[in-house]
């Protein structure tokens, strides 16, 4: 594929890595030199210096001739303007990013063709949600939606609860199974005599009530019905949306009294106090140790992470963290916070899925790129339909986690067997990748 | 002082693509001694000497266990993507090593020392063209006159260029190897991707071959030689079956073909890509290094054919322009083949010829020289920094065409020749200390070298014929670095003298 990212920043850099890896053509835009020479000397793709949405430049990214289009500078007006212009010349698909503020209402995380661009994401609203589900989760750490909310995929720290037993002898749910788990940082997709450890982290995935009844195995933690947000952006606000309908407690903790004060006048079932996340005073004044979830979504990850920090110092049972350098995740759980999620890799994710093949739904990568959850419509076509599971000889490595079959959602066993136009999840390492894929690619031609 | 654990870089991952190179290198000697011993076979030639299979045989044995050697000891050191510092010393070394492997054959075949053997090698991998064979008629057989036609052909596009084409490979690696090799002054891929570059430049290269091969062919050119002409004309390198160049053959139709093939190799490959791209040829002409190499080569031809319109006393001076179409082209594209003597020059004449023998063709070609990019480059710089000593506060800014050449090209261009005249002040010195000839003769011989030209002006002066066999085994490995800078353009191989470069 002919790709051309607009924006190097965290994202742009990320998908240039990943792009090159899936051997695509890819170009690069940025209007700064030294980003671009960054790209130059690190990754195997074309560079331009210039503004992304100008058309002397889109022009000799020769965007007419692009297959997708991706706009991810840190300005929204010009990813979106850049986008349409991509999409006036004549490339096949665009994708813009926007997550100010300004546009976190209107495009709700995402929206198809919304002003004439194909894709329009918001990552923070994304990660606002994300956030909410896991804020409602029985001791998760990282809550995936598939096949619209019909199937979860859930992370999971092990403690010592159902550890030391063989998999056979855990009574999961009917509907739920532990698709994976990473020891060491190895992931592994178990059989029935695999044993959990202690400090595993453990992938479920099933049907969303099996799930909740699954959870309640490997933690003794509840819904957060209290929540702390510190930072009262966008990312903040759509948790807050996310979880209020259920009940639960908000306060927002936002330190620019202006935004503070219109949060007020927003939102009148939300307690917003203003004042400094990581101000110790605050923090008691407000008796933080009453809450059951704190999540830290300020823009800058230094605030973020201090803020978690202290909270769980203070006492609060689940402390969540946002970050934008998605390098960093690994150093936060480190240090002892639960939930650490990065826009990046959920711009990535969704950014992804279409630089693979037009049958993907969804695409989330997990473990840093250690393995991936896909979702996909099975062709008739291709080679994995119409025999038993048992028989489709996976690669190790790789689960068929659900099948949805019109409105029927499937956690299937090896007697199963996948119909044309089922809507298949799959989970898979990243060494197995390329021959699964294989299994799911239709026929060229006819 | 404290005693400080010096430690050196790992290189050992550095050797694959050396390893892979060697047995390629391999694989093409046993593919000519196949064909020339097949040739001999199939349609027998009076003139040329039968045998060579043998040693060509042996020659790539050699090479191909020699590379298994270098890819066995990579094993296990080969990291995922090459770094910049690992893909010099590759580039260095497969240079080098395939030189090694390529002197093989003359060595075993042709009874030549390995300093000879490798002059022979280097100057064919370069495309320098230069030569220790005063013989060549009586002395090579067919699967060594290929071969030596064969390693101009690989060397002129390069064959770290070629290596990426065939082994593309993820990440910023290949990138790095590519710019260790690729000539010019702004040397970038026409296609995001610097493996489907390669691909697309060698498509290109093979493509023109096949047409020149043809229509020398259909000129009326001995198919066997016709295949040799072809391989080392549009790598611009200059090796000929004859002792007496293209001059032997005295057709003038073959001399117009090969001139012009000559010139088409020393434009730039990305020029053709685009126009075959849906640009059109009209793309090409509006490249203002094209315009500036077209118009030197009309104004060198139309001067040289009126400075020596008496010593062609053909009809209506057609016989003189043709001679000077030819010399023009061979010297601009850094060539060397011959059809004129330039000791029979006028004054005026020999020293135009000198000149482009400075210039070379464009950037982005399989031509040598300083490149007409870098003259242009540095004759604006100058004209600039002139200005600024009586306006020193206009803002200056070098343009190529309508784009700005940023600063930090500039100055590799002014290093760049400021390195070249270096080199060519100290070669001087060093042949003429250690073979004790005229220094004219010395300065032909070093500019021919870092050139990659071939033919050696002032060589009638310490009464050499026009080759480098008088020269001592010392000089003759001197001149291999110096082709090897002229066809790395220098940063390549100093970045590895810089003692810091190895230190971890």
């Amino acid at each position: 594929m002919y790709i051309v990212v607009i924006g190097l920043g965290e994202v742009g850099k990320h998908l240039l890595g990943v792009l090159q890896a899936d051997g695509h053509d890819v170009v690069a835009i940025d209007k700064s030199p030294s980003a671009v020479a960054y790209a130059e000397e690190h990754f195997d793709v074309a560079s331009l210096t210039g503004y992304g949405a100008s058309q002397e430049i889109l022009d000799r990214a020769n965007v007419k001739s692009a297959d997708l289009v991706v706009a991810v500078s840190d300005h929204d007006e010009v990813n979106l303007i850049a986008a349409l212009a991509a999409k006036q010349l004549g490339a096949e698909r665009v994708i813009a990013r926007a997550q100010g503020n300004e546009w976190a209402r209107w495009t709700e995380g995402i929206r198809y063709g919304l002003l004439g661009v194909d894709v329009v994401i918001n990552p923070r609203v994304l990660v606002g949600q994300e956030l909410g589900r896991v804020a409602r989760s029985h001791g998760a750490s990282d809550v995936i939606d598939l096949a619209q909310d019909r199937v979860e995929l859930v992370q999971m720290k092990m403690t010592t609860r159902m550890a030391n037993k063989p998999l056979s002898k855990i009574q999961l749910p009917e509907d739920s199974l532990v698709a994976a788990y990473v020891r060491d940082g190895d992931m592994v997709v178990p059989g029935g005599a695999d044993v959990l450890l202690p400090g595993d982290t453990v992938y479920l995935i099933g049907r969303p009530e099996a799930i909740l009844q699954a959870e309640d195995l490997f933690s003794t933690r509840r819904e957060a019905n209290r929540v702390l947000v510190v930072g009262g952006g966008v990312v903040g606000q759509s948790l807050a949306r996310q979880i209020l309908p259920f009940g639960a407690q908000v306060t927002i903790v936002e330190r620019d009294p202006e935004v503070a004060e219109r949060l007020a006048a927003e939102h009148d079932d939300v307690t917003v106090v203003q004042g400094d996340g990581t101000d110790g005073d605050l923090l008691q004044e407000i008796e933080i140790e009453t809450y059951d979830l704190m999540a830290a979504v300020t823009r800058e990850d230094e605030i973020n992470l201090m803020a978690s920090l202290m909270a769980k110092r203070a006492g609060v049972p689940r402390t969540a963290a946002i970050v934008q350098r998605a390098d960093y995740v690994p150093i936060y759980r480190q240090l002892g916070i639960d939930i650490v999620l990065s826009p990046r890799t959920v711009a990535s994710d969704q950014i992804l899925r279409f630089a693979r093949s037009g049958q993907l739904h969804s695409l989330h990568v997990l473990e840093e790129g250690a393995a991936e959850v896909v979702e996909l419509t099975a062709l008739a076509s291709c080679a994995a339909t119409s025999k038993p599971l048992r028989r489709l000889q996976l690669p190790t490595g790789s689960l068929i986690a659900a099948l949805i079959r019109g409105d029927e959602v499937l956690v299937p066993g090896g007697d199963d067997v996948i119909e044309a136009g089922d809507r298949v999840i799959l989970m898979t390492t990243r060494e197995s990748r390329a021959s699964v894929e294989r299994l799911f690619r239709g026929r060229r031609g006819l | 002082m404290t005693r400080q654990h010096r430690r050196l870089r790992d290189f050992r991952g550095a050797l694959r693509p050396v390893g892979a190179v060697m047995i390629g290198v391999g694989v093409a000697i046993a593919a000519s001694g196949a064909v020339g011993f097949a040739w001999d076979l199939v349609a027998p030639s009076a003139r040329i000497p039968v045998g060579g299979l043998w040693p060509c045989l042996f020659a790539a044995l050699a090479s191909v266990v020699l590379g298994a050697a270098c890819m066995a000891a990579s094993r296990g050191h080969v990291r995922e993507t090459m770094s910049r510092r690992e893909a010099l010393v590759s580039v260095a070394a497969i240079w080098l090593g395939a030189g090694l492997c390529g002197a093989l054959p003359f060595v075993f075949g042709a009874r030549m020392s390995l300093a000879d053997g490798l002059f022979e090698s280097i100057s064919g991998l370069t495309t320098t063209g230069a030569t220790v064979i005063t013989d060549i008629e009586t002395r090579l057989s067919r699967p060594l006159l290929l071969w030596r036609s064969m390693s101009q052909w690989l060397g002129g596009m390069g064959i770290v260029v070629l290596f990426v084409a065939v082994f593309p490979s993820v990440g910023a690696g290949a990138k790095h190897l590519y710019r260790g090799e690729a000539p010019g002054a702004q040397a970038e891929g026409f296609r995001p991707r610097i493996a489907e570059t390669s691909l697309a430049l060698w498509r290109l290269y093979a493509l023109f071959t096949l047409v020149e091969i043809a229509l020398l062919w259909v000129a009326g050119m001995d198919l066997f030689e016709a295949l040799c002409h072809g391989l080392t004309t549009l790598s611009t390198g200059g090796f000929s079956t004859r002792d007496a160049s293209v001059a032997g053959f005295a057709m003038p139709a073959v001399e117009w073909i090969i001139a012009t093939f000559m010139l088409l190799g020393s434009i730039n490959y990305g020029l053709y890509y685009f126009a075959l791209r849906g640009r059109g040829l009209r793309s090409i002409g509006r490249d203002p290094e094209f315009r500036t190499f077209v118009g030197l080569v009309l104004l060198s031809t139309s001067l040289l054919t009126l400075l020596n319109i008496e010593l062609h006393p053909g009809g209506y001076g057609l016989d003189s322009l043709r001679f000077a179409y030819f010399q023009v082209a061979t010297t601009v594209s850094s060539t060397g083949y011959g059809t004129d003597d330039t000791s029979t020059f006028g004054a005026a004449a020999f020293t135009l010829v000198l000149a482009l023998m400075f210039v070379g063709g464009m950037s982005g070609s399989t031509a040598g020289g300083i490149k007409v990019e870098r003259i242009v480059l540095m004759a604006k710089q100058t004209f600039a920094q002139v200005r600024r000593s009586f306006d020193p506060s206009v803002v200056q800014v070098v343009r190529m065409g309508r784009s700005v050449v940023a600063k930090p090209i500039l100055a590799d261009v002014m290093s760049f020749f400021v390195i070249y005249i270096a080199c060519l002040g100290v070669g001087v010195l060093f042949v003429c200390t250690v073979d004790g000839v005229p220094i004219p003769t010395a300065f032909g011989a070093m500019l021919t070298c870092l050139s990659n030209m071939g033919p050696a002006p002032f060589h009638e002066l310490a009464g050499f014929a026009d080759n480098f066999a008088p020269y001592s085994p010392v000089s003759k490995t001197f001149f291999v670095v110096a082709m090897l800078l002229g066809r790395l353009e220098f940063f390549t191989l100093f970045a590895l003298l810089v003692p810091g470069f190895w230190r971890r």
